[in-house]
């Protein structure tokens, strides 16, 4: 009980809503919705907004953009002219919907930023103290890398 | 009968309006209008004004309430603000800051 909200059928809420629960959408929502929890928008309900949410399912009409961490339903009933961000999503027949999918999601992006990451550690470790390496660090040296890559070869091989 | 209810862990920057009942156990910042009557309960803090039917404080409101029946702040209940209503009761313990007007012509 605590841990849902719901706006009834004859609400509308304008502004900004952010939460750690569910939120079940039967009236009318204009803004923003951000929550830690699944967002459910019922037959008759109406949101124009930005919305993040874990999943979302949607019934009635959306406007705006819909971001949801795990997944997107799209139900028969559902009127969707929005931006939809999701690992998941379903359209079922029958749904209407106009705008840009993107199912690639946030995890593709971050592994091209933290691989640079142990590069580093294993350069700055490959020289013993000797300033010469450090610089040659800086200035892309081809001989650095190549020496870099033969120790990690060799580190495999071992193990 | 429909009731909009807003959870403990909710946050609310903006307005409600509509014709629901509204029970809020989170946090309000803004306006909340409504032709039915408000509940705002003992976890909810309410920076708002009100314009309701009937309203219940046992939590924390800071705004002005303009009531078409009743106002009732309850033992647990803390408000600061000015109320406006026909029929007012303060029950023992509550605290409230504010005026009172029960002129409304009714």
């Amino acid at each position: 009980m605590a841990a849902t909200t719901v706006i009834a059928a004859g609400s509308v809420v304008r502004g900004h809503l952010t939460g750690q629960e569910d939120l079940l959408l039967q009236g009318r929502v204009e803004g923003s919705v951000a929550l830690q929890g699944n967002l459910d928008i019922e037959v008759d309900a109406r949101a124009d907004a930005t919305i993040e949410a874990v999943t979302v399912r949607i019934q009635g009409t959306v406007v705006g953009r819909v971001v949801a961490r795990e997944g997107i339903e799209l139900s028969a009933s559902a009127r969707v002219r929005a931006d939809l961000v999701a690992p998941r999503l379903v359209i079922a027949e029958g749904a209407l919907f106009a705008g840009a999918i993107d199912m690639s999601g946030a995890p593709v992006a971050r592994p091209v930023f933290t691989a640079p990451a142990p590069v580093q550690p294993v350069a700055t470790a490959s020289p013993t103290g000797q300033p010469s390496l450090a610089l040659g660090d800086d200035d892309d040296d081809p001989a650095l890398p190549g020496g870099v890559d033969a120790k990690n070869i060799a580190f495999k091989k071992k193990k | 009968m429909a009731i909009t209810h807003i959870g403990s862990t909710l946050v609310i920057e903006g307005e409600i309006s509509g014709s629901d009942a509204v029970v809020v156990q989170g946090r309000v910042k803004g306006s909340i209008e409504t032709s039915q009557g408000v509940v705002i309960e003992n976890s909810a803090h309410v920076e708002a004004n009100l314009t309701l039917d009937t309203l219940e404080v046992a939590g924390d409101v800071k705004g002005n309430v303009t009531a078409a029946s009743r106002v009732e702040i309850k033992p647990e209940g803390k408000m600061v603000g000015d109320i406006k209503a026909p029929r007012i009761l303060i029950a023992d313990g509550a605290h409230f800051k504010g005026n009172i007007d029960m002129d409304v012509g009714r």
